[in-house]
Protein backbone atom coordinates (compact mmCIF):
# COMPACT_ATOMS: atom_id res chain seq x y z
CA UNK A 1 0.00 0.00 0.00
CA UNK A 2 1.34 3.45 -1.04
CA UNK A 3 1.10 5.28 2.68
CA UNK A 4 2.99 8.07 1.15
CA UNK A 5 1.81 8.23 -1.99
CA UNK A 6 -0.24 11.57 -3.09
CA UNK A 7 -2.81 9.78 -5.26
CA UNK A 8 -6.00 9.95 -3.14
CA UNK A 9 -8.18 6.61 -2.94
CA UNK A 10 -7.13 2.78 -2.87
CA UNK A 11 -6.80 0.25 -5.44
CA UNK A 12 -7.18 -3.16 -4.43
CA UNK A 13 -5.62 -5.50 -6.69
CA UNK A 14 -7.69 -8.83 -7.57
CA UNK A 15 -4.27 -10.82 -6.96
CA UNK A 16 -0.77 -10.05 -5.53
CA UNK A 17 2.10 -9.27 -8.21
CA UNK A 18 3.04 -13.11 -6.93
CA UNK A 19 -0.04 -14.69 -7.34
CA UNK A 20 -0.13 -12.87 -11.23
CA UNK A 21 3.69 -14.22 -11.73
CA UNK A 22 2.55 -17.90 -11.26
CA UNK A 23 -0.24 -17.80 -13.69
CA UNK A 24 0.09 -20.30 -16.75
CA UNK A 25 -0.37 -18.88 -20.07
CA UNK A 26 -2.10 -21.34 -22.78
CA UNK A 27 -2.33 -20.72 -26.57
CA UNK A 28 -5.66 -20.53 -28.24
CA UNK A 29 -6.16 -24.01 -29.99
CA UNK A 30 -7.81 -21.43 -33.17
CA UNK A 31 -4.86 -19.93 -34.12
CA UNK A 32 -2.36 -21.28 -36.61
CA UNK A 33 1.76 -20.89 -36.12
CA UNK A 34 3.70 -20.55 -39.22
CA UNK A 35 6.86 -20.63 -39.14
CA UNK A 36 9.33 -18.27 -41.22
CA UNK A 37 12.54 -19.15 -42.63
CA UNK A 38 14.14 -17.02 -40.17
CA UNK A 39 12.79 -18.60 -37.50
CA UNK A 40 10.20 -15.95 -36.34
CA UNK A 41 6.86 -16.74 -35.70
CA UNK A 42 3.56 -15.56 -38.03
CA UNK A 43 0.45 -16.44 -36.42
CA UNK A 44 -2.77 -15.85 -37.54
CA UNK A 45 -5.85 -15.61 -35.68
CA UNK A 46 -9.84 -14.93 -36.38
CA UNK A 47 -10.39 -10.95 -35.90
CA UNK A 48 -13.26 -10.96 -32.94
CA UNK A 49 -15.69 -8.18 -33.81
CA UNK A 50 -18.65 -7.20 -31.68
CA UNK A 51 -21.81 -8.07 -33.26
CA UNK A 52 -22.35 -4.78 -34.98
CA UNK A 53 -19.06 -4.85 -36.60
CA UNK A 54 -19.53 -8.16 -37.50
CA UNK A 55 -22.93 -7.55 -39.39
CA UNK A 56 -20.67 -4.63 -41.20
CA UNK A 57 -17.80 -6.79 -41.82
CA UNK A 58 -20.03 -9.00 -43.76
CA UNK A 59 -21.80 -6.53 -45.86
CA UNK A 60 -18.25 -5.53 -46.80
CA UNK A 61 -17.89 -8.83 -47.64
CA UNK A 62 -14.81 -9.30 -45.61
CA UNK A 63 -16.47 -12.07 -44.00
CA UNK A 64 -15.10 -15.35 -46.20
CA UNK A 65 -17.18 -19.33 -45.95
CA UNK A 66 -18.94 -18.14 -42.96
CA UNK A 67 -15.68 -17.50 -41.26
CA UNK A 68 -14.10 -14.21 -39.68
CA UNK A 69 -11.66 -11.79 -40.69
CA UNK A 70 -8.11 -13.55 -40.11
CA UNK A 71 -5.61 -11.00 -38.68
CA UNK A 72 -1.92 -11.67 -38.97
CA UNK A 73 0.85 -10.93 -36.39
CA UNK A 74 4.31 -11.18 -36.95
CA UNK A 75 6.19 -11.83 -33.97
CA UNK A 76 10.18 -10.34 -33.28
CA UNK A 77 12.45 -12.65 -32.29
CA UNK A 78 11.93 -11.75 -28.36
CA UNK A 79 8.28 -12.05 -28.89
CA UNK A 80 9.14 -15.47 -30.70
CA UNK A 81 10.99 -17.01 -27.64
CA UNK A 82 8.71 -16.30 -25.72
CA UNK A 83 5.82 -17.35 -27.31
CA UNK A 84 8.02 -20.93 -28.34
CA UNK A 85 8.03 -20.82 -23.77
CA UNK A 86 4.15 -20.93 -23.61
CA UNK A 87 2.80 -24.50 -23.60
CA UNK A 88 0.47 -24.16 -19.98
CA UNK A 89 3.11 -25.78 -18.22
CA UNK A 90 5.38 -22.78 -17.92
CA UNK A 91 4.31 -19.44 -15.49
CA UNK A 92 4.65 -16.09 -16.74
CA UNK A 93 7.71 -16.16 -14.22
CA UNK A 94 9.75 -18.80 -15.87
CA UNK A 95 9.06 -17.45 -18.93
CA UNK A 96 10.34 -13.92 -17.84
CA UNK A 97 13.56 -15.68 -16.24
CA UNK A 98 13.90 -17.69 -19.68
CA UNK A 99 13.84 -14.22 -21.16
CA UNK A 100 16.51 -12.55 -18.84
CA UNK A 101 18.76 -15.15 -19.26
CA UNK A 102 18.88 -15.09 -22.99
CA UNK A 103 18.87 -11.40 -23.69
CA UNK A 104 20.99 -10.99 -20.20
CA UNK A 105 18.35 -8.69 -19.05
CA UNK A 106 17.25 -7.40 -15.43
CA UNK A 107 15.07 -10.44 -14.34
CA UNK A 108 12.12 -7.36 -13.18
CA UNK A 109 12.96 -5.69 -16.65
CA UNK A 110 11.84 -9.20 -18.25
CA UNK A 111 9.22 -9.58 -16.30
CA UNK A 112 7.80 -6.13 -16.84
CA UNK A 113 8.35 -6.74 -20.62
CA UNK A 114 7.06 -10.20 -20.94
CA UNK A 115 3.95 -9.70 -18.61
CA UNK A 116 2.78 -6.65 -20.89
CA UNK A 117 3.23 -8.85 -24.09
CA UNK A 118 1.47 -11.64 -22.91
CA UNK A 119 -1.03 -9.04 -21.70
CA UNK A 120 -1.34 -8.26 -25.51
CA UNK A 121 -1.89 -11.48 -26.35
CA UNK A 122 -4.35 -11.72 -23.95
CA UNK A 123 -6.19 -8.85 -24.89
CA UNK A 124 -6.03 -10.02 -28.98
CA UNK A 125 -7.61 -13.65 -27.23
CA UNK A 126 -4.25 -15.64 -28.58
CA UNK A 127 -3.61 -16.90 -25.18
CA UNK A 128 -4.89 -17.86 -21.88
CA UNK A 129 -3.84 -17.43 -18.47
CA UNK A 130 -4.60 -20.34 -16.12
CA UNK A 131 -4.29 -19.86 -12.49
CA UNK A 132 -4.00 -22.92 -9.88
CA UNK A 133 -5.74 -21.43 -7.00
CA UNK A 134 -8.95 -20.38 -9.03
CA UNK A 135 -8.92 -22.61 -12.58
CA UNK A 136 -8.35 -21.13 -16.06
CA UNK A 137 -9.26 -17.85 -16.45
CA UNK B 1 21.60 -12.02 3.10
CA UNK B 2 23.01 -10.85 0.76
CA UNK B 3 22.75 -6.79 0.12
CA UNK B 4 22.62 -4.10 -2.23
CA UNK B 5 23.30 -0.81 -2.67
CA UNK B 6 20.66 2.32 -3.73
CA UNK B 7 21.31 5.42 -4.06
CA UNK B 8 18.66 8.04 -5.42
CA UNK B 9 17.76 11.32 -5.76
CA UNK B 10 19.42 12.29 -2.29
CA UNK B 11 20.08 9.71 0.04
CA UNK B 12 21.73 6.18 -0.34
CA UNK B 13 21.12 2.76 1.81
CA UNK B 14 21.54 -0.72 1.30
CA UNK B 15 18.80 -3.27 0.90
CA UNK B 16 18.38 -7.08 0.42
CA UNK B 17 19.67 -8.36 -2.50
CA UNK B 18 16.35 -10.13 -3.24
CA UNK B 19 14.09 -6.87 -3.05
CA UNK B 20 13.66 -4.70 -6.27
CA UNK B 21 12.39 -1.01 -6.55
CA UNK B 22 9.19 -1.30 -7.53
CA UNK B 23 8.29 2.32 -7.49
CA UNK B 24 10.13 5.20 -8.26
CA UNK B 25 9.49 8.68 -8.17
CA UNK B 26 11.59 12.01 -7.34
CA UNK B 27 12.07 11.39 -3.47
CA UNK B 28 10.40 8.37 -3.68
CA UNK B 29 10.98 4.85 -3.35
CA UNK B 30 8.96 1.33 -3.08
CA UNK B 31 10.94 -1.96 -2.79
CA UNK B 32 9.01 -5.22 -3.12
CA UNK B 33 10.34 -8.55 -2.50
CA UNK B 34 8.99 -10.27 -5.45
CA UNK B 35 5.99 -11.20 -3.89
CA UNK B 36 4.51 -7.86 -3.16
CA UNK B 37 5.28 -4.02 -1.54
CA UNK B 38 7.14 -3.91 1.39
CA UNK B 39 9.69 -0.80 1.71
CA UNK B 40 8.52 2.58 1.02
CA UNK B 41 10.54 5.53 1.68
CA UNK B 42 9.52 9.30 1.54
CA UNK B 43 11.67 12.36 1.59
CA UNK B 44 11.43 16.03 2.11
CA UNK B 45 13.06 19.16 2.52
CA UNK B 46 12.16 20.44 5.78
CA UNK B 47 14.12 23.61 6.23
CA UNK B 48 15.54 24.64 9.40
CA UNK B 49 12.17 24.91 11.23
CA UNK B 50 10.94 21.38 11.36
CA UNK B 51 8.62 20.38 14.44
CA UNK B 52 7.98 17.10 14.88
CA UNK B 53 5.08 17.09 16.16
CA UNK B 54 3.51 19.65 13.80
CA UNK B 55 4.85 17.36 10.96
CA UNK B 56 3.35 14.31 12.26
CA UNK B 57 0.22 15.74 12.62
CA UNK B 58 -0.09 17.39 9.59
CA UNK B 59 1.13 13.53 7.87
CA UNK B 60 -1.45 12.06 9.59
CA UNK B 61 -4.24 14.44 8.55
CA UNK B 62 -2.96 13.85 4.79
CA UNK B 63 -2.77 9.91 4.85
CA UNK B 64 -6.22 9.95 6.75
CA UNK B 65 -8.06 12.11 4.40
CA UNK B 66 -6.44 10.39 1.34
CA UNK B 67 -6.90 6.47 1.94
CA UNK B 68 -9.36 6.53 5.29
CA UNK B 69 -6.01 4.33 7.41
CA UNK B 70 -5.65 6.37 11.02
CA UNK B 71 -2.31 7.01 11.59
CA UNK B 72 -1.24 6.10 15.55
CA UNK B 73 2.27 7.06 16.74
CA UNK B 74 3.73 3.75 18.53
CA UNK B 75 7.14 3.20 20.48
CA UNK B 76 10.12 2.57 18.48
CA UNK B 77 11.10 -0.82 18.06
CA UNK B 78 13.81 -1.94 20.24
CA UNK B 79 15.55 -3.23 17.35
CA UNK B 80 15.32 -0.23 15.47
CA UNK B 81 16.54 2.03 18.30
CA UNK B 82 20.54 1.55 18.14
CA UNK B 83 20.69 2.91 14.03
CA UNK B 84 18.12 5.47 14.39
CA UNK B 85 19.75 6.84 17.72
CA UNK B 86 21.34 9.87 16.08
CA UNK B 87 17.80 11.41 14.95
CA UNK B 88 14.66 12.07 17.03
CA UNK B 89 12.30 9.46 15.87
CA UNK B 90 8.71 8.91 15.44
CA UNK B 91 7.80 5.62 15.39
CA UNK B 92 4.11 4.78 13.92
CA UNK B 93 1.73 2.10 12.77
CA UNK B 94 -1.43 1.83 10.76
CA UNK B 95 -4.08 -1.04 10.40
CA UNK B 96 -6.39 -1.84 7.75
CA UNK B 97 -9.21 -4.74 6.73
CA UNK B 98 -6.22 -6.22 4.64
CA UNK B 99 -2.80 -4.93 5.28
CA UNK B 100 -0.80 -3.47 8.11
CA UNK B 101 2.13 -1.43 8.65
CA UNK B 102 4.59 0.05 11.04
CA UNK B 103 7.13 2.75 10.05
CA UNK B 104 9.41 6.21 11.61
CA UNK B 105 9.76 9.29 10.79
CA UNK B 106 12.69 11.28 11.40
CA UNK B 107 14.45 14.79 10.51
CA UNK B 108 18.47 14.65 9.59
CA UNK B 109 19.64 18.10 10.83
CA UNK B 110 22.70 17.96 8.21
CA UNK B 111 20.48 17.74 5.28
CA UNK B 112 17.61 19.14 6.35
CA UNK B 113 15.28 16.60 5.36
CA UNK B 114 12.41 14.65 6.89
CA UNK B 115 12.55 11.22 6.39
CA UNK B 116 9.65 8.53 6.35
CA UNK B 117 9.96 4.97 6.07
CA UNK B 118 7.48 2.07 6.37
CA UNK B 119 7.57 -1.34 6.18
CA UNK B 120 4.46 -2.86 4.82
CA UNK B 121 3.00 -6.44 5.61
CA UNK B 122 3.90 -8.63 8.86
CA UNK B 123 6.94 -7.71 10.73
CA UNK B 124 8.87 -11.16 10.54
CA UNK B 125 12.50 -11.84 10.64
CA UNK B 126 13.65 -10.85 6.93
CA UNK B 127 11.65 -7.30 7.26
CA UNK B 128 13.43 -6.67 10.76
CA UNK B 129 16.74 -7.44 9.12
CA UNK B 130 15.85 -5.58 6.10
CA UNK B 131 15.03 -2.33 7.84
CA UNK B 132 18.27 -2.32 10.65
CA UNK B 133 20.14 -2.90 7.89
CA UNK B 134 18.61 -0.19 6.06
CA UNK B 135 18.91 2.35 8.83
CA UNK B 136 22.42 1.56 9.26
CA UNK B 137 23.55 2.30 6.11
CA UNK B 138 21.29 5.36 5.48
CA UNK B 139 23.11 7.98 4.43
CA UNK B 140 21.93 11.51 3.08
CA UNK B 141 23.76 13.10 0.25
CA UNK B 142 26.07 15.80 1.14
CA UNK B 143 25.55 18.77 -1.98
CA UNK B 144 29.08 19.94 -1.68
CA UNK B 145 30.15 16.16 -2.94
CA UNK B 146 30.24 14.09 -5.45
CA UNK B 147 26.61 12.67 -5.60
CA UNK B 148 26.18 8.67 -5.98
CA UNK B 149 23.71 7.23 -8.02
CA UNK B 150 22.97 3.73 -8.07
CA UNK B 151 19.31 2.25 -9.06
CA UNK B 152 18.71 -1.20 -11.36
CA UNK B 153 21.85 -2.08 -12.58
CA UNK B 154 22.69 1.83 -13.34
CA UNK B 155 25.43 3.10 -11.58
CA UNK B 156 27.28 6.39 -11.68
CA UNK B 157 28.84 8.96 -9.17
CA UNK B 158 27.82 12.93 -10.91
CA UNK B 159 28.49 16.60 -9.59
CA UNK B 160 26.30 16.76 -6.26
CA UNK B 161 24.87 20.37 -7.55
CA UNK B 162 22.98 18.49 -9.91
CA UNK B 163 19.22 17.42 -9.32
CA UNK B 164 17.13 15.00 -11.11
CA UNK B 165 14.74 16.69 -13.80
CA UNK B 166 13.65 13.64 -15.23
CA UNK B 167 13.49 9.78 -15.71
CA UNK B 168 12.53 7.28 -17.91
CA UNK B 169 12.93 3.51 -16.80
CA UNK B 170 10.77 1.26 -19.46
CA UNK B 171 12.24 -2.19 -20.23
CA UNK B 172 15.01 -1.86 -22.69
CA UNK B 173 15.63 2.03 -21.87
CA UNK B 174 16.32 3.64 -19.34
CA UNK B 175 17.10 7.31 -18.51
CA UNK B 176 17.87 9.81 -16.16
CA UNK B 177 18.13 13.66 -16.35
CA UNK B 178 20.11 15.56 -14.20
CA UNK B 179 20.56 19.17 -14.07
CA UNK B 180 22.39 22.40 -12.48
CA UNK B 181 22.74 25.96 -13.14
CA UNK B 182 25.17 25.51 -16.39
CA UNK B 183 24.48 21.64 -17.57
CA UNK B 184 22.26 19.34 -17.89
CA UNK B 185 23.90 15.39 -18.21
CA UNK B 186 21.57 12.94 -19.52
CA UNK B 187 22.68 9.04 -18.53
CA UNK B 188 21.23 6.27 -21.23
CA UNK B 189 21.22 2.66 -20.90
CA UNK B 190 19.51 1.03 -23.79
CA UNK B 191 19.45 -3.30 -23.59
CA UNK B 192 19.57 -5.88 -25.27
CA UNK B 193 21.90 -4.76 -27.53
CA UNK B 194 22.64 -7.64 -29.68
CA UNK B 195 18.94 -7.59 -30.55
CA UNK B 196 18.83 -3.58 -31.10
CA UNK B 197 22.43 -3.88 -33.32
CA UNK B 198 21.41 -6.72 -34.95
CA UNK B 199 19.91 -4.71 -37.99
CA UNK B 200 22.02 -1.41 -37.49
CA UNK B 201 25.30 -0.21 -36.41
CA UNK B 202 25.69 2.14 -33.39
CA UNK B 203 26.26 5.00 -35.60
CA UNK B 204 23.11 4.29 -37.36
CA UNK B 205 21.06 3.38 -33.49
CA UNK B 206 22.63 6.44 -32.35
CA UNK B 207 21.91 9.02 -34.94
CA UNK B 208 18.02 7.95 -34.70
CA UNK B 209 18.06 8.36 -30.90
CA UNK B 210 19.64 11.80 -30.82
CA UNK B 211 18.03 12.99 -34.21
CA UNK B 212 17.08 16.50 -32.67
CA UNK B 213 19.83 16.82 -30.59
CA UNK B 214 22.20 16.70 -33.03
CA UNK B 215 20.49 19.21 -35.55
CA UNK B 216 19.58 21.41 -32.87
CA UNK B 217 22.94 21.54 -31.44
CA UNK B 218 24.93 21.03 -34.95
CA UNK B 219 26.75 17.87 -33.60
CA UNK B 220 29.11 15.82 -35.65
CA UNK B 221 29.97 12.31 -35.38
CA UNK B 222 33.17 10.52 -34.82
CA UNK B 223 32.70 6.74 -34.93
CA UNK B 224 35.46 4.07 -33.45
CA UNK B 225 36.53 0.86 -31.31
CA UNK B 226 36.60 0.74 -27.84
CA UNK B 227 37.61 -1.66 -25.91
CA UNK B 228 34.89 -4.91 -26.76
CA UNK B 229 32.67 -2.51 -28.14
CA UNK B 230 32.62 0.39 -30.15
CA UNK B 231 32.00 4.20 -29.29
CA UNK B 232 30.50 6.74 -31.35
CA UNK B 233 31.48 10.09 -30.24
CA UNK B 234 28.92 13.71 -31.28
CA UNK B 235 31.16 17.35 -30.91
CA UNK B 236 30.83 20.58 -32.34
CA UNK B 237 33.25 21.70 -34.54
CA UNK B 238 31.58 25.14 -35.65
CA UNK B 239 30.89 27.79 -32.07
CA UNK B 240 26.95 27.74 -31.74
CA UNK B 241 25.58 30.96 -33.60
CA UNK B 242 25.75 34.05 -32.05
CA UNK B 243 21.98 34.30 -31.22
CA UNK B 244 21.90 30.86 -29.60
CA UNK B 245 24.98 31.86 -27.76
CA UNK B 246 23.21 35.39 -26.56
CA UNK B 247 19.83 33.35 -25.80
CA UNK B 248 21.87 31.42 -23.60
CA UNK B 249 23.14 34.18 -21.62
CA UNK B 250 19.13 35.64 -21.45
CA UNK B 251 17.65 32.09 -20.73
CA UNK B 252 19.07 29.52 -18.00
CA UNK B 253 17.01 26.80 -20.18
CA UNK B 254 18.91 27.48 -23.10
CA UNK B 255 22.49 25.21 -23.54
CA UNK B 256 23.96 26.18 -27.01
CA UNK B 257 26.93 23.62 -26.55
CA UNK B 258 26.59 19.68 -26.58
CA UNK B 259 28.52 16.57 -26.67
CA UNK B 260 27.35 12.83 -26.60
CA UNK B 261 28.96 9.58 -26.49
CA UNK B 262 27.61 6.14 -27.48
CA UNK B 263 29.10 2.77 -26.03
CA UNK B 264 28.36 -0.77 -26.74
CA UNK B 265 29.82 -3.20 -24.40
CA UNK B 266 29.76 -6.59 -25.17
CA UNK B 267 30.11 -8.02 -21.73
CA UNK B 268 27.04 -6.47 -20.36
CA UNK B 269 25.14 -6.75 -24.03
CA UNK B 270 24.30 -2.68 -23.11
CA UNK B 271 24.31 0.70 -24.55
CA UNK B 272 25.18 3.29 -22.51
CA UNK B 273 24.95 6.93 -23.56
CA UNK B 274 26.37 10.27 -21.94
CA UNK B 275 24.85 13.39 -23.44
CA UNK B 276 26.10 16.62 -21.94
CA UNK B 277 24.59 20.46 -22.58
CA UNK B 278 25.89 23.22 -21.45
CA UNK B 279 25.59 26.99 -21.37
CA UNK B 280 29.05 27.14 -21.56
CA UNK B 281 31.63 26.07 -23.71
CA UNK B 282 32.69 22.00 -22.53
CA UNK B 283 35.95 20.14 -22.37
CA UNK B 284 36.79 18.16 -24.95
CA UNK B 285 36.80 14.65 -22.51
CA UNK B 286 33.49 15.68 -20.32
CA UNK B 287 31.38 12.59 -21.66
CA UNK B 288 34.41 10.41 -21.93
CA UNK B 289 34.97 11.78 -17.63
CA UNK B 290 31.71 10.97 -16.79
CA UNK B 291 31.81 7.54 -18.26
CA UNK B 292 34.74 6.97 -15.90
CA UNK B 293 32.25 6.98 -13.01
CA UNK B 294 28.97 5.44 -15.24
CA UNK B 295 28.83 1.98 -14.94
CA UNK B 296 26.43 -1.33 -15.38
CA UNK B 297 26.41 -3.34 -12.07
CA UNK B 298 26.45 -6.88 -13.10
Amino acid sequence: MKLFSNNKGIVIPEMTRGEAMACKPLKNRDITENRKDDGLVMLSYPLRLKPLFADVAKKFGMWKDGNPPIKRLELDEMGTLVWDMIDGKNSVRKIAAGFAKKYQVLPREAEVATASFLRDLGKRGLIAFSNNKNGTK
Amino acid sequence: MDFKNIAWDGISFDAPSNFEVSGIDKRFLQLDNGEQPCIELRWYDAGRTYKEKTYFRQLAKKIESASGLKIESTVLPASWKTPLKKYNTTAFYWQSDLDTGRGVMFYCKNSSKVMLIQFIGKCDEQIDNAAVTLFNSLKFHNPEADQLWSIYDMKATLPGSMTLESFEFKPGRFNISLTDQTETIDLYRFSPADVILKDCTLGEFSRKLFKEEIKNLGLSRAELEYEKGSTCMYGQEKEPSTARLALSKISSKSRPYGQIEVRYTEESNRILAVMVRSRRQIAEDRAKNIFKQYEIIQ
